[in-house]
């Protein structure tokens, strides 16, 4: 007797919420979120014998799948052309050199007073940024299978996470000037 | 190394993913660099503050339920054969599934086969029914969009076997779910559905058994607000449209009252005339944008004839645009 549905529910159904954190960030609402991972999943199911636990964890795969839907479904290619400014990490070297004047700056951060302003900074990011970003944070990839997941190179891992990271740090910063929050010692 | 020739490698330093000599002489200068430390510092914390801010979504149980029956659809449709070439990343771009269920599902997969037969019982029910019933639910076209053909024997027993769960499935500690007048029943339910219809059928009158474009089904449990559970069946029809429709049977009335919280599934129901016999269940079609779904569940006799209404489908119909071939089918369960 087939046992694809019980090893199935053992293996991918444990990573519902995981898949659908992510799309609901990717996605511009709710119910697209959720037509995103009900595709994701049932894709998944449909390739699952083809799976390969020890080649490629349950999450990171399920994630590669519910991208490739997303840019199906956002009339994207699947490997997005790269971006004019997605420079590889190296040759962000000179503009690592620039002052950092722009960001955060270093300190411990109360958090609680950016949390929503966070949350748009993030969605307000680029497709590409925002996914690479969420990778990292939420689903705690490696460097390693955000580029398997997105099929891209390392250094343009590196160098989205760069920016993303960059332009947040920008925005809350300004946040914080804009409101006086103390929040921040810097 | 300086601070300048370490800023490139910090992000990746906090982020755990340099190579160990990297790691090293980064290491060396941060414990020695307070600024560095604390940029580094930032960058953890900022990760942290992403999974933090979104750490409390869930998947809504309802999109569990849904999934669960596209997969359950998919498991019958393709009779456990899987994609067995291609990596997954690459799996095919088809069309969502169609498919919804009830807010919690726990699990939907069991059992496939015996209640394959169930279905196809019930159906037959509900569709001999409405040929019996002629004037009051239309000229027998509520599933002339599905062809039932079936002889399985096992199915009679089967039946017998979910009418008797199901006659039987209110416990006392159920009972406080129960409105207790039908002027209550009718409040609640109008307060939680809207524009309803309600339909009971008997599944006493189970005699043969016929199947036809069945796609699948499970035993589920659902968990309703209180943390009770009970046993159902989601059975999942495939109409030649590519319209989806599901048949979820429940035996418990709090169970639909989870149910109705599903942002797709209070939108649209249909409500169908029911039997004023002592044995019978009360089905609630309701339309969503997945498709539609019946949802069966005993209500004592007195409620039933109570919360016939005026049908509204037209009402639902045009609120939400289902698809015309649907809006159909509706259209002649209720005899308009």
């Amino acid at each position: 007797m087939d046992d694809r549905p019980q090893r199935f529910e053992q293996i991918a159904m444990p990573h519902l919420d995981d898949v659908y954190r992510m799309a609901r960030r990717l996605a511009g609402s709710q119910v697209e979120a959720e037509d995103l991972v009900q595709e994701t999943f049932l894709r998944a199911y449909r390739a699952f014998d083809g799976f390969d636990l020890r080649e490629y964890g349950a999450r990171p795969w399920l994630l590669k799948i519910l991208h490739n839907v997303f840019y199906t479904r956002a009339g994207h290619e699947a490997r997005q052309p790269t971006l004019l400014d997605d420079a590889g990490f190296d040759n962000l070297a000179g503009e690592l050199d620039q002052p950092d004047c722009g960001s955060l700056g270093a300190g411990k951060v109360d958090w609680e007073q950016f949390d929503e302003e966070l949350k748009d900074a993030v969605d307000e990011l680029a497709a590409e940024y925002r996914e690479v970003l969420l990778l990292w944070s939420l689903e705690e990839l490696s460097y390693k299978e955000i580029a398997e997941v997105c099929g891209i190179p390392l250094g343009t891992v590196m160098s989205r996470l760069y920016r993303a990271r960059q332009q947040i740090s920008n925005r809350l910063a300004g946040y914080a000037r804009e409101r006086g929050l103390h929040g921040m010692e810097r | 190394m300086n601070c300048r020739e370490v800023s490139k490698y910090l992000n990746a330093f906090a982020d755990g993913e340099l190579e160990t000599r990297d790691n090293l002489m980064v290491l060396d200068h941060v414990k020695l660099c307070p600024a560095c430390c604390e940029k580094v510092s930032l960058q953890q914390q900022l990760r942290q503050a992403i999974r933090l801010s979104a750490a409390r979504e869930q998947a809504p149980a309802a999109l569990r339920a849904r999934i669960a029956g596209a997969l359950l659809a998919e498991t019958a449709t393709t009779g456990g054969e899987g994609e067995s070439a291609g990596p997954p990343a690459t799996a095919d771009p088809s069309p969502p599934a169609a498919g919804t269920g009830p807010q919690r599902v726990i699990r939907l997969w069991r059992y496939l086969a015996p209640i394959t037969a169930v279905a196809a019982v019930l159906m037959f029910i509900i569709l001999s029914r409405l040929h019996r019933s002629g004037d009051a639910v239309g000229p027998g076209t509520a599933f002339a969009l599905l062809d039932y053909t079936d002889t399985r024997p096992q199915a009679i027993a089967l039946a017998d076997r979910i009418y008797r769960v199901h006659s039987q499935g209110l416990p006392a500690a159920a009972e406080d779910q129960i409105p207790a007048s039908p002027g209550e029943a009718a409040r609640y339910l109008s307060g939680k559905i809207g524009s309803t219809v309600l339909w009971c059928e008997r599944l006493a009158a189970a005699g043969r058994s016929i199947s036809g474009t069945f796609a699948g089904a499970g035993v589920c449990e659902f968990t309703d607000d209180s943390g009770r559970t009970c046993r159902g069946a989601r059975l999942v029809f495939r109409c030649p449209t590519g319209e989806t429709i599901s048949l979820i049977s429940v035996p418990q009335l709090s169970v639909m009252r989870t149910l109705t919280k599903a942002p797709h599934d209070t939108r649209d129901y249909a409500i169908l005339k029911p039997s004023a016999t002592a044995e019978q269940m009360t089905v609630v079609a309701f339309n969503c944008p997945m498709g539609t779904h019946f949802l069966c569940a005993p209500v004592d006799p007195p409620t039933a004839v109570a919360l016939i209404e005026p049908t509204t489908l037209a009402h639902a119909t045009a609120t939400h645009q289902p698809s015309a071939t649907l809006r159909g089918t509706l259209l002649g369960m209720i005899g308009r």
